[in-house]
């Protein structure tokens, strides 16, 4: 799995009826699903957020093992939902519907409060086998 | 074919050599050196939607501007509260490690669980990830220590 494929899986599990994701709304007033990958930069500060937020890291954390010719490597991806509307209750069905999904993903849930929102992080492992570089 | 020797103990033995290996890689491996590793890693990624750098409040930090990635480890306070709470209790059903990450801000409040999640401005740095359930792996150092001490464990065992 890559960025991409992780990234489009959660947008169609999160995204299907009724939809839970929620909406980035731009300085101009147009908005876009509040989906985002963060890698160099992170959410723009200027961005308003409603509903529920989707963020995951560009790069999963990497644990190799060596084989003979190959090496398996474990990769590790974090996905972050981020209820920002405190009365919203889209994150209760999304934790639903991703430990559906996932279900080896482990996560951990944080209540909201005056300092932070609720918010519920998953690792996802993703084990992938590959051969070793530079290869026949 | 020539079996030169094959020994097979009892299931209480393995179990009290893999519980005293646990014991000491709590205590030795995570308490003893994991922890302030974790906390003095200076790849933590810091997004903060606070306008402006933060500024460190300790007169003997080398780069007083915190950019991102940092560290955690600041005067070591949040580091030293968990290491000082560290507790084993061992029963007859295993044994368990508890840290409880106590120390306070200028309010008073506990504030580990910001720096661990998050909070509605700032990025969460979950310190404890890489020994918990969620991302702990026998492919990490750390892993690999508890491996180590779980094979020299048995290996007395053989010896004996």
């Amino acid at each position: 799995m890559n960025i991409t494929q992780l990234r489009e899986t959660i947008v169609e599990l999160l995204s299907a009826a009724p939809n839970l994701i929620g909406s980035y709304i731009f300085p101009n007033g147009t908005s876009i699903p509040a989906v985002y990958v963060v890698g160099q930069k992170s959410v723009p500060t200027e961005w308003k957020v409603t509903g529920l937020e989707v963020t995951m890291r560009q790069y999963p954390e990497l644990l190799p093992e060596a084989g003979v010719g190959i090496v398996s490597v474990l990769q590790q991806w974090e996905v972050i939902l981020v209820q920002y509307n405190p009365d919203g209750k889209e994150i209760a069905d999304a934790m639903d519907r991703m430990v559906r999904r996932f279900p080896d993903a482990s996560l951990r849930f944080t209540p909201g409060d005056d300092i932070a929102y609720e918010r519920c992080r998953f690792i996802i492992p993703d084990m992938t086998i590959r051969r070793l570089y530079p290869g026949p | 074919m020539a079996v030169a020797g094959a020994r097979f103990f009892g299931g209480d033995d393995i179990e009290r050599a893999l519980l005293k290996a646990f014991e000491s890689w709590t205590r030795e491996d995570i308490n003893g050196r994991f922890w302030e590793s974790e906390f003095r890693r200076t790849d933590w990624p810091y997004t903060s939607t606070n306008e402006g750098p933060t500024i460190r409040e300790n007169p003997g930090a080398f780069i007083s501007e915190a950019g991102s990635p940092r560290d955690i480890y600041d005067y070591g306070d949040l580091m030293e509260s968990g290491i000082k709470s560290y507790k084993y209790e061992s029963s007859t059903s295993g044994g368990v490690a508890r840290w409880h990450w106590d120390a306070t801000n200028a309010s008073g409040d506990e504030y580990a669980q910001y720096v661990h999640e998050g909070t509605k401005f700032i990025s969460g740095r979950p310190f404890t990830d890489r020994i918990s359930d969620a991302k702990f792996s026998f492919r990490l150092p750390v892993g690999k220590a508890l491996l180590n001490k779980m094979r020299v464990a048995l290996g007395e065992l053989n010896a004996n």
